[in-house]
């Protein structure tokens, strides 16, 4: 067990090292110095407090949606919607922010369990198909985001138009928003809000929820193996659904971060691009609690620091996508590091 | 496993030792060249905040870029933009910080997303001044509060609009014309009821018989979708449509393909293009294009003026201008290739009407088709 | 209603040609037991490849129709080789081919615009002709009452170097013993080798298939209704994904489910145009083609095609 976890942590590693180095080669190749352009990109994630918080922010919902590719990942789904139960999240937390003048802190309470309801919900439509009719989820979960993102797109004009724009929602009232004064005065202004807490609670349940209860066992014995699960008396079934429930419960849960957290209000006719990262940040984490927790933390860096390297140096934005793109090759194609790594030991071992 | 393929995977294994040792060398040198690159001077520098869409979107981020560069070359400074990873205030406001930290401290924004980003950086980067083209500042409830750094430009769509509705209706004189747009948003509006009141007038004023059916008006919804744009296109020509006056980016190349397609194989089609001049967009063979006039507004030239205002000491913070008629900040292209001489003579007299006060083009619905 | 359907049935095949291509692509690709998500990404290459190859034959090559095969003939050899990428993570490397082929999509993207840019400088490549449509006159196709204007009427050519690309691969899948061989990989591959078929080579056949047909999907949007390379396919990989599942991996089953993808999205994109359709509410005839997708997927998933072995590592 403990060795499974290091080879999975220097594989991760040597996948994001190689895509730095890739990176860099490809810096040096339209003629940048790739020192600076990476001090450049970790300066702009990580100089001050207010860029540290808006690293954080962007990795708010990324840890969110990663984990919730993961979870189904463990189940052995493809969750590759996360992208559209993040929408109807969002939809569903505007919706209620906009509605209701209840306190705040119950006002937020219905706003983060809304979002995660109705996340659940749109995942658990790909799980019922799936279980019941050998729906493929992976089509299943593509179409539910189509059908999500033409909801938003006119739902909102029609229910929650702001003053005068056509194309997005009215603006969330301070008291139905995530950010909390104190937290954005903490990072000196930044976009930071409660939502990254409710991830890392999240992160804390699912990794509980997957190392010590009998329903995790079950639903990482699914993924395993279907039918060896089968016959020791696991229902499949159940389980697909249930993870696929969870799965949309987490992405929901990631919309009400980013739209009433990050965002302040939502934009009709955009697919918001966390779903698809989540898949990234889920590979990088190697589908693991807390490795997708650092992974997310660790794009949120890139993401956020890649402009600030643009404005230094005037590295495209577009290469450290490619650097994005490089590492999770690298992952895929870990057998080449997994070799090298136990060549390394075995030379190691023969030695001592 | 059979044994040939392991032997395989252990070559990789070499051959990837080999290039990473390679790589690594190549990044080795790389490092000890670096460091020679040269500074930048005391002069001021110009930074550009993209809105959705690319730099290279031939609208609004393409024309302010273009003016930017152009001022900014002429002045020997630096320039530089950046594309936001999304379309938030908050993302918005992080390119912003990071062009102000990297020493930008003329920062143009174009489009109305950029409203409540911008009403944040002005107080919060108070040395620093702000362009923001289509849009001003307010804190999300439209109490618009333009800061002294801060100027917000306007333009007079509609009478970019009513211009192109003239030409369109004097070059062609009877017949049905269609309407394209993206999203309902502020400018693509003013734009369609501008070309609706310019036909109108057309009409009115020099006996053209030119027709809009509230059919032909079409908000596509997205400013993207090109295949939507080509069929939506295709549904209008087929209709009788003459000519189609597309404003909507994406949407308006999949127009514009249609129009070529068809203008290739003899049909009399036309679209009219968008905020530069498209003449060249919509060419299909040896000087022939599909383009009868373009709509234009002066976004490059805006850019251009402020970034000399700033070099000027003239930077007319606090203000917000409208680029209308009167200062030539809209009209359609000096050279109309597919418009008769005769057409654009009229078209400049109402272009001086305009000016003059003499026509007056609403930027309102009223009893216009939406 | 017929004169609507009449109307826009030249468009809707412009639409499913591409989708129909790409997901018949995907067809080789998972027969041979690799599933190829990067569909997506390998259609933007080919987009880019056919606009850049065009783009610089414009001013030194007059002949447009010459200019538009050599932009499909380089899609083609860019998808080959991009496609290559995949081949080599998921059939020598063993890797998970979900993330590798993500890992494509991400990259083509990233690395197209980026070129584009560098090379033209702009990231969106614009150019003067594509392929031109016509009525198909030969032994009078057109005049066939009812299916000559549906089918005859105002066509590329590329749509019927796309028909006969399905027929020979339905040919070539189910006819031939190659046919046989390649779906063996794709079902019981150690039996399969066991008979003395390279499965490797097999594989490596079916998914630089799938980056040639995806590329050439992708170049045919730049040809056909597209006319600028813009950076992305907006999801229509994954749509030619959906396809194929829901075609049940069968070429005929594809072209119809690409067919029915393509018809449903163009009378929701013209809706708002027809006023015989204005009275349906514009998020029903959007929403349209996904919801059908699902309740047909119901009704056929239960009796799975898919390859038994696609996705696993050999």
């Amino acid at each position: 067990m403990k060795r499974g976890i290091n080879s999975e942590l220097v594989k991760a590693l040597a996948a994001v090292f190689l895509g730095l180095v890739a990176g860099a080669l490809l810096m040096v190749v339209i003629g940048k110095n790739p020192i600076t352009g990476y001090i450049s990109l970790f300066r702009g994630g990580l100089m001050n407090a207010e860029r540290i918080g808006n690293t954080l922010a962007t990795a708010t919902p990324l840890i969110l949606t990663g984990l919730s590719v993961a979870f189904a990942f463990k189940t052995g789904l493809f969750n590759i919607g996360a992208s559209g139960q993040m929408l109807i999240g969002g939809l569903c937390a505007t919706a209620i922010g906009l509605s209701f003048s209840w306190p705040r802190p119950l006002l937020l309470l219905a706003i983060v369990v809304g979002a995660t309801v109705s996340g659940a919900v749109w995942g658990i439509i790909p799980g019922l198909l799936k279980a019941r009719f050998n729906v493929n989820e992976v089509v299943s979960t593509i179409m539910m985001n189509w059908i999500a993102y033409w909801s938003v797109y006119y739902i909102v004009p029609s229910n929650f138009k702001g003053e005068y724009l056509e194309t997005e929602s009215a603006r969330l009232p301070e008291v139905a928003s995530l950010k909390a004064p104190w937290l954005t005065r903490l990072f000196a202004g930044s976009y930071i809000n409660l939502g990254l807490f409710l991830a890392i609670i999240a992160v804390v349940i699912i990794a509980f929820l997957l190392d010590k209860t009998t329903l995790g066992y079950e639903l990482k014995a699914v993924g395993f193996n279907r039918h060896a699960s089968e016959y020791a008396g696991i229902s499949v079934n159940r389980n697909v659904i249930l993870s696929m429930m969870i799965a949309g419960a987490l992405a929901g849960l990631a919309g009400a971060t980013f739209y009433t957290g990050y965002a302040s209000n939502m934009q009709i006719g955009v697919l918001p691009s966390q779903g698809y990262d989540g898949i990234a940040v889920a590979l990088l984490g190697s589908n693991s609690p807390w490795g997708v927790f650092i992974a997310a933390i660790f794009f949120g860096l890139l993401h956020s620091g890649k402009g600030f390297m643009n404005a230094i140096t005037k590295i495209p934005p577009d290469i450290s996508d490619t650097i994005i793109a490089i590492i999770i090759y690298f992952t895929a194609t870990s057998l080449l590091i997994e070799r090298f790594w136990n060549r390394f030991k075995k030379k190691k071992g023969g030695n001592a | 496993m059979p044994n040939q393929y392991k032997e395989q995977e252990d070559y990789i294994v070499k051959k990837g030792r080999k290039t990473m040792f390679m790589l690594l060398a190549a990044l080795m040198t790389a490092f000890l060249l670096a460091g020679c690159t040269a500074g930048g001077g005391a002069k001021f520098k110009v930074g550009m905040v993209t809105d959705a869409g690319t730099i290279d979107d031939k609208s609004f981020n393409q024309g302010t870029w273009e003016g930017v560069v152009r001022a900014t070359e002429e002045l020997g400074i630096e320039n530089n933009y950046i594309k936001p990873a999304g379309t938030t205030e908050a993302d918005y406001l992080k390119e912003i910080g990071n062009l102000y930290d990297a020493g930008y401290k003329l920062i143009v924004a174009p489009g109305f997303k950029f409203e409540t980003a911008i009403f944040h950086a002005q107080s919060k980067y108070e040395d620093a001044k702000f362009v923001i083209i289509d849009g001003s500042p307010h804190a999300g409830d439209y109490n618009v509060v333009v800061g002294k750094n801060t100027v917000s430009i306007f333009f007079a769509e509609e009478q970019s609009g009513f211009l192109a509705g003239v030409a369109t209706a004097l070059q062609l004189k009877e017949g049905d014309l269609g309407f394209i747009g993206g999203m309902k948003v502020p400018a693509v509006q003013k734009f369609n009821w501008g070309f609706q009141q310019g036909v109108a007038y057309a009409n009115n004023n020099f006996g053209t018989n030119m027709t809009i059916k509230a059919e032909n008006v079409i908000y596509e919804g997205s400013f993207d979708n090109v295949a939507a744009g080509q069929q939506l296109a295709a549904q209008m020509y087929d209709r009788g449509v003459k000519a189609i006056f597309a404003a909507a980016g994406g949407v308006g190349i999949g127009a514009i393909t249609e129009a070529k397609v068809r203008a290739s194989a003899g049909e009399e089609v036309w679209v009219v293009g968008v905020d530069v001049d498209q003449y060249a967009e919509g060419i299909y063979t040896e000087g022939k294009s599909a383009i009868l006039t373009s709509a234009m507004k002066g976004i490059e030239q805006a850019a251009y003026d402020m970034v000399i205002a700033e070099k000027d000491g003239k930077f007319p913070g606090g203000q917000i201008l409208t680029f209308n008629a009167k200062n030539n900040g809209v009209g359609i292209p000096r050279e109309n290739p597919n418009l008769s001489d005769e057409v654009e003579e009229k078209v400049a007299q109402v272009f001086k009407d305009m000016q003059d006060g003499k026509i007056a083009v609403s930027d309102e619905q009223g009893s216009l088709i939406e | 209603m017929w004169e609507i359907i009449r109307q826009i049935f030249p468009y809707a095949i412009a639409f499913t040609i591409p989708l129909l291509i790409t997901a018949l692509g995907g067809l080789f690709s998972e027969r041979s037991g690799v599933v190829n998500i990067g569909l997506e990404g390998l259609m933007v290459v080919g987009f880019f490849a056919a606009a850049l190859t065009i783009y610089k034959l414009e001013p030194v090559m007059s002949n447009a129709v010459l200019r538009v095969i050599l932009g499909l003939l380089a899609a083609v050899i860019a998808g080959v080789i991009f496609s290559l990428l995949h081949a080599v993570a998921s059939i020598h490397m063993k890797a998970n081919q979900v993330i590798s082929g993500t890992a494509i999509n991400m990259m083509a993207g990233a690395v197209t615009v980026y070129l584009a840019r560098n090379i033209t400088g702009s990231g969106n490549i614009h150019i003067e002709a594509g392929v031109p449509r016509k009525d198909v006159s030969f032994l009078g196709l057109v005049k066939i009452p009812v299916l000559g204007p549906l089918f005859f009427r105002q066509t590329y050519f590329t749509t019927w170097i796309v028909i006969a690309i399905l027929l020979a691969s339905w040919f070539i899948l189910y006819k031939t013993s190659f046919g046989l061989r390649l779906r063996a990989c794709g079902e019981h591959p150690h039996a399969a080798e066991s008979a003395g078929i390279n499965v490797y080579r097999m594989r490596y056949f079916g998914v630089l298939v799938s980056g040639a047909f995806a590329a050439l999907g992708g170049a045919i949007i730049m040809v056909t209704y597209s006319g600028e390379f813009s950076g992305t396919v907006s999801g229509l990989g994954f749509l030619a994904l959906a396809a194929l599942i829901f075609g049940q991996w069968k070429p005929l089953g594809v072209l119809g489910a690409s067919f029915f993808f393509g018809f449903a999205s163009t009378i929701a994109n013209v809706s708002q145009a027809v006023p015989a359709l204005m009275a349906i509410p514009p998020i029903l005839l959007k929403t349209f083609p996904y919801i059908v997708t699902l309740v047909a997927l119901v009704l056929f998933s239960k009796s799975s095609q898919a390859p038994k072995a696609s996705g696993i590592p050999f």
